[in-house]
């Protein structure tokens, strides 16, 4: 047993990234980097999407 | 002539008109027994409106409460099928929610989705297989035989371009529809889904149920809930 239940939102954001690739989400439980880092794995994240698709993913557009 | 038993021509087409609307019905009782629920039924509702497309909408609760039927669960189910699939047929016209759509949407926002179901969507819930009863008269074979399940069989009808579909549901896809369909935001349909089935891979099995939704047309949009 978990002691950690999912939130609604969160699994809802998480079902959502299962929606084609529209969106890409970095998940994160407590440990939050600052902005810069983020931004930082959001750009890579979304270049790997640009190499996987073979285009660019409408959330980089 | 089929019903050439009825002396009035008047009853006999509105027994023709039966026949038209609940052909597995019909062919599942045979031209004998469907004479005889032709007969008690126009007995019992009189034809009451201009189009014969509504004569025939009381059969399935007919079915269920009358005396020489109810004790066939089965036949009420066939006509009940065979009645929404004609309503979803003739129903509203609306554009399916598409998945290009809603994946416009920001995944943050997705907590907040609330679906309407495309308005053809009817939910039939059954105590035997008439499902399966149905699906094998369609196909002109043997019906399997009757069984009484031991669960109650959730079923989703409605049209998809212009075919009339149905489709049973499992119990947890089941909940998930009534309550999307009662308004519930897909966060909380989340949260039932883990609280049902566990919380390892709840978002995905919500995930791929909403999919299968849009994929069939059984959705015609959202809105966000405040």
């Amino acid at each position: 047993m978990k002691l950690t239940k999912k939130s609604g939102a969160k699994m809802a954001m998480t079902a959502a990234a299962h929606f084609g690739p529209v969106s890409t989400m970095i998940e994160r439980d407590d440990n939050i980097p600052p902005l810069a880092e983020l931004v930082d794995e959001l750009d890579h994240a979304r270049s790997i999407a640009r190499e996987v698709l073979g285009r660019p993913s409408l959330a980089a557009e | 002539m089929l019903f050439g038993v009825y002396r009035n021509a008047y009853v006999a087409r509105l027994a023709e008109v039966l026949a038209d609307d609940y052909e597995q019905v019909h062919a599942y009782l045979g031209d004998a027994g469907f004479a005889k629920l032709a007969k008690s039924y126009i007995a019992a509702h009189p034809s009451d409106r201009r189009s014969a497309r509504d004569f025939g909408r009381h059969v399935p609760d007919f079915l269920k409460t009358d005396p020489g039927f109810a004790a066939h669960a089965e036949v009420a189910e066939i006509a009940a099928l065979e009645k929404a699939l004609a309503d979803a047929f003739d129903g509203p016209e609306a554009e399916p929610l598409s998945l290009t759509t809603l994946a416009k949407v920001a995944p943050e926002l997705w907590t907040k989705l609330v679906f309407t179901p495309h308005p053809t969507a009817h939910r039939l819930t059954f105590a035997t297989n008439a499902a399966d009863i149905w699906s094998a008269l369609h196909d002109e074979s043997a019906p399997p035989a009757l069984r009484c399940l031991p669960e109650p069989q959730a079923i989703l009808v409605w049209r998809q371009d212009v075919t009339a579909r149905f489709r049973p549901l499992d119990p947890e896809e089941a909940m998930m529809w009534d309550e999307a369909a009662a308004g519930t935001r897909f966060g909380v349909l989340c949260e039932m889904v883990a609280t049902y089935g566990g919380e390892d891979g709840a978002d995905i099995h919500a995930a791929s149920y909403l999919k299968d939704w849009v994929d069939m047309g059984s959705l015609a949009g959202f809105r966000l809930a405040s």
